[in-house]
């Protein structure tokens, strides 16, 4: 055990760097949304207007794109939630010695950041690339499958680089499951579902849930993929938010954009809290 | 067998395949002779990879990364480890508040934080500078080394450190003899994740990168939305990424990675 | 006694507002064997950790060797600490973790190397020094925390419940050799332990804690024969005394027990408990002896143990090996002088006290 000032020693600058550089640009964009910036102007004004919230909410560019990131996100996170639960299981109770091997593979995308997948992606379902030929030399297809610049495309490449989100929290709560219980369930007569329906999903529900909210997160604000994979043709809140900031540089705007994503995300994290509290076994 | 397990065993093997896909054909597209890749390839050669170790823009960019990458990733680490003990071995009542705190960069979007940071750092006149990269980088990378290194140390018996003193080590002495030997893979894995995720940040840095301190990934990032795929771009991108598949296979077959996220 | 190697005084220590430690004073001779004993929780480990210097107590005094050591920082305490679970360093071979104390006292290596092997021998691992922990059984780990405590040569050497993470047969071997090593090396020792069979038979002195208090400091036969207090009967012994709280005399009278006139006083006092201990009791007849019912007998190998209930309370009877009892109603013999204890506090209520309240 260490002194109580030693230890509130080793933790400060740890504390200060995450609340100084971190936390703070948070409460500062609060204030930075409320400013303007006078068309054709780089000068601010600012005068607090709700302006920029207003020009969020009324104008159907805004709307369509929030529209499209949610719905991008719940198929995102509904499609990595099936493909995972399968693979997760097979990781913990069959893959045995290649355990270790497969959760590298796993890591992949989480390993490889944000981009060089993409561009693999690129590559992979481009009217040229891998898939495409494949499916013309097999004679299945004429012409190329159109996926890159479609939301289709986009959706593909977020699954791949947030499934790991997915996976990894339920790797965790299924190896928290007692290996008996499967046995259990079924010496008492339940059938294969019974077993996964009473006992395997709501034990994983926890990892399920955290898996879930992560990768809902992730793709909300997720920009470098949707960019590249929808090839500029599909706006997204957070692609909006990347040319407000980063080329047209109208920052107030931009941080207005930033603010009702961080709302966005509070709100999920709210929701799933509740959830969290509701499944059996919140105490622990 | 029974015909449940196989299926399950394909659809298990599928979602590995699509996983691994994109850094497969990304590898293999890199061995494309021609300038656009397109599949099957009309030819295959090395030439990309050699045009680009010759390319200086390439090279200048690379080697920024990887500054940039070493210096954030000893203060992620230094920090990290410097918290994950005081927080593992101190006893402080706000304990749960602190770890709240230092893992929030985790779960909170970097993007909002990158369109603020980007505000800042212009008033501040740091934007585009090294220290500028450097200090957001340590900051995206530090949660990585809190989580990673904590898991370490709760797994590293604290009575290790009062035998030692016991014995008669100082209080840093016992912690170097002791605690910080077994705590080495887990400062390693801090460590190699700071590294990769500095260096291959763009979401962050593409905000704040200047044309001073260009980093690989935001080079690499414009070149994409301006000119599309480039066949150094793919080389580059081929070697870094087998590099980083070795290391991790390595790193999870003999340090259990997966884990210690 | 004559002035103590070490003296405790005084030392309390609470947690957070809870206290562990109540002001606890104990005195322990020089070369002596002494054993801190106690039901889990009741501060001793607490303790053990402020002698060794881990932990500061919030008030109070060490004193080792007449010297003042309370704010002298563990590393400089000389004192030897063998952990519950040993803590050894399992980066390190046996003989780096038993030099490791050496090593910090800058001892040569010809020097270190011959007080390793020493200790490894007096702990009997000569020959295992090249092998890490994690090849070693539990009790061979055990051995080697030993050695490393006392290859530094400390002024007290401390023990945390040496025997709890060994199995049964290897507890009692442990457990006689641990006592020879002491005698060998003649190291002033605290054990602590919460198993009071331990602590009588290996101890010269056992000091019995409870809440953070020393209930009493004794050699072992004084505390088996003469407990302080009703808790002190109750925690020592195997199986310890049976706390009978006395019936009224109306009770008594009704069941056709006509208690001796000692009892009988103390029934008169009331809020008298009785401490009875097994092999205190033996079956007898007639009306003064206690009726009970006997509900169960259980072998023990040696002899056995016959398992009743009087006035609504368990108490236990040890019986010779081929006893045979008649049942279910019985009667016990109580011994002359029982233990007599106040049911309210605990304290012991002496005889001859009921003698004279009886008088006016
Ligand atoms: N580090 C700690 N923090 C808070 N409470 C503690 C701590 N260590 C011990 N305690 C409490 O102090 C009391 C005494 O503990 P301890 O000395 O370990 O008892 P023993 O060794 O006799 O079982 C217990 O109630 C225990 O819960
Ligand atoms: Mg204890």
């Amino acid at each position: 055990m260490l002194a109580a000032k030693s230890a509130r020693g080793l933790v400060a600058p740890a504390v200060i760097l995450t609340a100084g550089v971190f936390l703070a640009p948070f409460l500062l964009l609060l204030a930075m949304s409320l400013w303007s910036q006078p068309p054709g102007s780089l000068m601010l004004d600012v005068t607090p207007t709700g302006e920029n919230y207003r020009r969020i909410t009324t104008d159907a560019y805004y709307m369509g794109g929030l529209a499209r990131t949610i719905w991008l996100s719940l198929a995102t996170t509904a499609i990595c939630a099936v493909l995972s639960l399968p693979l997760a299981w097979w990781i913990v109770r069959r893959a045995g010695r290649f355990r270790g091997l497969i959760l590298a593979v796993v890591l992949i995308p989480m390993v490889c950041g944000a981009l060089l997948p993409t561009l693999g992606i690129v590559n992979l379902i481009g009217p040229l690339g891998v898939l495409n030929g494949t499916l013309k030399s097999l004679g299945l297809i004429e012409r190329s499958w159109k996926l890159l610049g479609t939301q289709a495309g986009i959706l593909i490449g977020l699954v791949h680089a947030f499934l790991p989100l997915m996976v990894l929290p339920l790797v965790a709560s299924m190896d928290r499951l007692p290996r008996d219980a499967e046995g259990a369930a079924m010496s008492l007569g339940a059938r294969r579902r019974a077993v996964w329906t009473r006992i395997i999903l709501p034990l994983c529900a926890p990892g399920l849930l955290a898996g879930s909210a992560l990768v809902f997160c992730a793709t909300l604000t997720a920009f470098v993929t949707p960019l590249i994979l929808g090839q500029g043709k599909i706006p997204t809140f957070a692609t909006m938010a990347y040319q407000q900031a980063s080329l047209v540089l109208d920052w107030p705007f931009a941080s207005a954009l930033a603010v009702v994503m961080l709302a966005i995300l509070a709100a999920i994290g709210a929701l799933g809290w509740a959830v969290r509290q509701a499944l059996p076994g919140a105490a622990r | 067998m029974k015909l449940s397990a196989v299926l399950w065993a394909l659809l298990t093997g599928a979602v590995l395949l699509f996983l691994l896909a994109p850094v497969a054909v990304l590898i293999f597209s890199a061995f494309d002779d021609g300038k656009f890749f397109r599949f099957p390839p009309r030819g295959l050669s090395l030439r990309w990879f050699g045009a680009a170790l010759e390319s200086p823009e390439y090279r200048s960019a690379l080697i920024n990364s990887t500054i940039i990458a070493c210096v954030s990733t000893a203060i992620s680490v230094t920090a990290g480890l410097m918290a994950a003990t005081g927080l593992s071995r101190g006893g402080l009542k706000s304990r749960a508040l602190v770890e709240l705190l230092l893992l929030a960069p985790l779960t909170l979007p970097l993007v909002v934080w990158a369109i603020a940071l980007l505000q800042i750092y212009a008033r501040l006149g740091i934007s585009g500078t090294f220290g500028g990269l450097v200090l957001a980088h340590a900051v995206i990378t530090l949660p990585l080394s809190v989580r990673i290194l904590l898991a370490t140390l709760a797994g590293i018996d604290p009575q290790m450190e009062e035998a030692a003193r016991s014995l008669g080590a100082r209080p840093l002495r016992a912690f170097l003899r002791t605690t910080f030997p077994l705590a080495l893979p887990g400062v390693l894995t801090a460590a190699v994740f700071s590294f990769l995720v500095s260096f291959n940040d763009v979401v962050v840095t593409t905000f704040i990168a200047g044309a001073r301190w260009m980093t690989f990934p935001v080079r690499m990032y414009s070149q994409l939305r301006g000119q599309g795929v480039d066949p150094i771009t793919l080389a580059i991108g081929a070697m870094i990424v087998a590099l980083i598949l070795a290391a991790v296979i390595a790193g999870e077959l003999k340090f259990k990675w997966s884990r210690r996220l | 006694m004559m002035s103590p190697h070490v003296l405790i005084d005084g030392i309390a220590k609470s947690y957070g507002g809870a206290p562990a430690l109540r002001g606890a004073t104990i005195e322990i001779g020089e070369g002596e064997f002494a054993a801190l004993l106690g039901p889990s929780g009741c501060g001793k480990s607490t303790l053990l950790r402020i002698l060794s210097g881990l932990l500061e107590p919030d008030r109070g005094r060490i004193l080792l060797g007449g010297e003042d050591i309370t704010r002298l920082p563990a590393w400089d305490r000389d004192i030897g600490l063998v952990f519950q679970n040993y803590a050894l360093f399992p980066h390190m071979t046996v003989a780096q973790n038993v030099g490791f104390g050496l090593e910090m006292r800058r001892l040569s290596r010809g020097e270190t190397r011959t007080r390793v092997v020493d200790a490894l021998a007096a702990v009997g691992l000569a020959g295992l020094d090249r092998r890490r922990p994690s090849e070693l059984s539990g009790g061979q780990q055990q051995r080697v925390a030993i050695a490393r405590a006392i290859a530094i040569r400390p002024r007290l050497l401390l023990l945390d419940e040496p025997l709890s993470n060994l199995d049964a047969v290897l507890r009692s071997s442990v457990r006689s050799e641990l006592r020879e090593l002491h005698d060998r090396t003649g190291i002033t020792t605290v054990m602590v332990t919460h198993d009071q069979s331990e602590a009588l038979s290996i101890a010269d002195r056992v000091i019995l804690m409870k809440d953070g208090s020393v209930v009493q400091a004794g050699t072992p036969k004084e505390i088996y024969g003469r407990p302080a207090t009703a808790f002190a009967a109750s925690f020592v012994g195997n199986p310890p005394a049976a706390l009978f709280p006395l019936p009224s005399a109306a009770a008594a009278g009704a069941a056709g027990w006509q208690p001796p006139p000692l009892l009988r006083d103390a029934i008169r006092r009331g809020g008298v408990t009785m401490a009875l201990r097994p092999e205190d009791l033996v079956l007898g007849a007639g009306p003064a002896c206690l009726p009970a019912k006997l509900r169960r007998i259980e072998f023990q190998g040696a002899d056995q143990l016959a398992l009743a209930e009087a006035f609504g309370q368990p108490l236990a009877v040890r019986l010779g090996r081929g006893e045979t009892v008649a049942g279910p109603q019985i009667r016990i013999a109580l011994p002359e002088r029982p233990l007599l204890y106040d049911t309210a506090t605990g304290d012991p209520v002496a005889i001859e006290q009921l003698a004279e309240e009886e008088q006016p």
